[in-house]
């Protein structure tokens, strides 16, 4: 495992194989309404985006992006991990700090495909969204035009539906 | 808002908003009652509660299988390293993560407790029966209450059914303003019509008349309308003509007295002429003399008409008979028309008159006297009477060839003809003394193929025609 060169930022990188990890202290996502909806026992899907920038607000050079989805046992007090896609992978009885870390270690970008040289410096974004993070909708969807789903529409609360936050860090090099 | 229509849409919406505004205030207060007895906060509270009995009751166990465990209280399943392969799934979860001991549930919807401890062996565990408390089912429905609790928390449902029933009211009243404006419309477009036609009547379309609408109210007054308009219009025309007539009599009055004035003396002197011419020169002087007083003499025939024309004769109205009278007229015109047939279509009810006999006769004795000529020997002249919106009606048919276009538009104006009888003045006196008598001539479609008119008259009273 080689660890990139860390800059006094809240992200910091490292590359473990031809995979480039990203770390980040302050980035914390299980919290606010997240957690809220964790804790009444309901799953929550974060999809996470790292992308690599050649400068700040610059071009990008790659990018991926992840999903998950969070859980939380309300018994053991615990959180587990899924992670969406091929292959899946799942994790459980994680302290929330792990369960974030755990997200963020599953991030990755192959570190041939940036096509950068050692000296050649760049940026990372990581940003993270959360859909459909409010109430979920009661109707169905041959009900939208029925009285029931037009008192529902009616009567919902505006709230924020979708949470998302991003952070950029940089120059980063490639060790 | 000064349109029938605008003051029918505002008399709806006025009618209809009132209860419209009373139905909505007595539903959105029962509503208000109603929602008053939610019972949100209750379950929510209840919820919590027993998510924390639950969750002590779980740590409890939980801890007491572990101290039994590791106290060697309870017995354990082994899984050796060795069989790796042939362990659970999440014996092999654990194993792989980095915890030295674990707690889980297993079982049918989590009713037992699994201790999961690593050893330098592998890993035991050591599990309890929680007396079918089944723990995940538990978590499951906390799920979906709580869920429940924040759907109904992250609604206004007072404003939902308020706003939906305001929302599906004022559908339902604007649909029904549509049939209203249509309705509206077809109520005032008569009316507009009608008043339309109005005032292009007074503006002097005399012609100007309106489509029946149907038979309520509106219909009637279009038809009301119609018959005013029709009546004006003859009116106006027979105004008109009088007025006409009244200045051609009084050009002919002149023209006559003046003609008179002049042809007296003329005869006596061609008279006293002849007297005093010689003997020798008479034969010669006798015959100009002659043509001169012939000459004289149809002027004088022509004065006379002209005089008659001007004349304006009594009414004197009286009662009687019209078929006698057309029966009278036509014996009368017989023996100077004999070789004319005559036949009749008399309404057998004997239509009666109440009008100047005189008049009347004159009127008849000129149609009739026209219609023989027209008819020519060998012709033929039927004459036909009925009683029609209370007028009495007789009308005088010929075989002859008809009338051409302009004599149908100039047929009573008074006009100098050279014919042998007559001076073309006599269906002028005879449409004026009709018209006098308060009703008229007109012109109707031959029924033996040449000409044929029509003559109104005013019909005798009921009690009148009794008396006869």
């Amino acid at each position: 495992m080689a660890t990139a060169p860390l800059v006094a930022q809240a992200l910091t990188i490292r590359t473990v194989a031809d995979a480039l990890h990203v770390q980040a202290r302050g980035f914390s996502f299980i919290e606010g309404p997240v957690l809220t909806r964790l804790r009444e026992g309901r799953s929550v899907r974060i999809d996470f985006e790292m992308t690599v920038l050649s400068k700040p607000e610059g071009p990008v050079v790659k990018q991926t992006m992840q999903g998950f989805t969070l859980s939380f046992d309300l018994w053991e007090e615990r959180y587990a991990v899924s992670r969406i896609g091929s292959p899946p992978r799942s994790i459980s009885h994680l302290r929330p700090r792990d369960a974030e870390t755990w997200c963020l270690e599953n991030l990755t970008l192959p570190v041939s495909s940036l096509g950068l040289s050692r000296d050649t410096p760049f940026w990372i974004r990581l940003a993270y969204h959360v859909p459909d993070i409010g109430p979920e909708a009661s109707e169905a969807p041959g009900e939208r035009y029925t009285l029931r789903g037009l008192i529902d529409r009616l009567s919902r609360r505006r709230e924020e539906a979708d949470l998302a936050k991003s952070v950029d860090a940089g120059p980063f090099r490639l060790p | 808002m000064h349109s029938l229509r605008a003051r029918l849409i505002l008399a709806f919406i006025i009618a209809t908003l009132m209860p419209l505004g009373a139905t909505i205030w007595i539903t959105t207060s029962l509503l208000e009652r109603s929602l008053g007895y939610a019972t949100t906060e209750e379950l929510n509270r209840l919820s919590r509660t027993l998510e924390g009995t639950v969750r002590q009751f779980y740590q409890r166990e939980r801890d007491g299988l572990k101290r039994e465990a590791l106290d060697g209280r309870v017995a354990a399943t082994s899984y050796p390293v060795a069989d790796m392969n042939a362990w659970p799934e999440d014996v092999r979860a654990f194993w792989e993560s980095g915890e030295p001991e674990r707690s889980s549930l297993s079982g049918p919807g989590g009713d037992h407790l699994d201790f999961m401890r690593k050893t330098n062996a592998g890993v035991d565990v050591y599990r309890r029966d929680l007396g079918a408390i089944r723990m995940q089912e538990l978590s499951e429905e906390f799920r979906r209450t709580r869920e429940l609790v924040g759907s109904l928390e992250s609604r206004d449902l007072r404003r939902g059914f308020t706003l939906t029933l305001l929302l599906l009211v004022g559908v339902v009243w604007l649909i029904s303003l549509a049939p209203l404006l249509f309705i509206a419309h077809r109520i005032s477009s008569p009316i507009r019509q009608l008043t339309a036609g109005l005032t292009d009547f007074a503006a002097g379309e005399w012609d100007r008349r309106l489509e029946k609408g149907g038979d309520d109210e509106v219909g009637r007054a279009v038809d009301a309308f119609n018959d005013m308009a029709e009546q004006l219009r003859r009116s106006r025309e027979r105004l008109v003509y009088l007025t006409q007539m009244s200045s051609w009599q009084s050009l002919a009055r002149k023209t006559a007295h003046e003609l008179k004035n002049s042809l007296t003396p003329i005869r006596l002197t061609i008279e006293e002429m002849l007297a005093r011419q010689p003997l020798a020169d008479r034969a010669f002087m006798d015959q100009a003399v002659q043509i001169v007083v012939s000459e004289i003499e149809t002027l004088e025939r022509r004065v006379r008409a002209f005089s008659e024309f001007a004349r304006e004769p009594p009414a004197n109205p009286e009662v009687f008979d019209l078929n006698v009278l057309i029966a009278e007229r036509v014996a009368l015109l017989k023996p100077a028309h004999p070789e004319t047939a005559y036949s009749f279509r008399l309404d057998v009810r004997g239509p009666r008159v109440h009008a100047g006999t005189d008049l009347v006769k004159g009127i008849l004795t000129n149609l009739l006297e026209n219609a023989a000529e027209a008819a020519g020997p060998g012709g033929s002249v039927m004459t036909i009477s009925h009683s029609q919106g209370g007028q009495a009606v007789v009308e005088v048919h010929d075989s002859g060839p008809g009338l051409s276009d302009e004599a149908r538009r100039t047929l009573f104006e008074p006009t100098i003809t050279f014919k042998k009888r007559g001076m073309g003045l006599g269906l002028s006196i005879a449409r004026k003394n009709a018209l006098l008598l308060g009703g008229d001539i007109t012109l109707v479609e031959g029924a033996l193929g040449g000409a044929g008119f029509r003559v109104a008259l005013p019909s005798a009273p009921e009690s009148a025609a009794a008396s006869v």
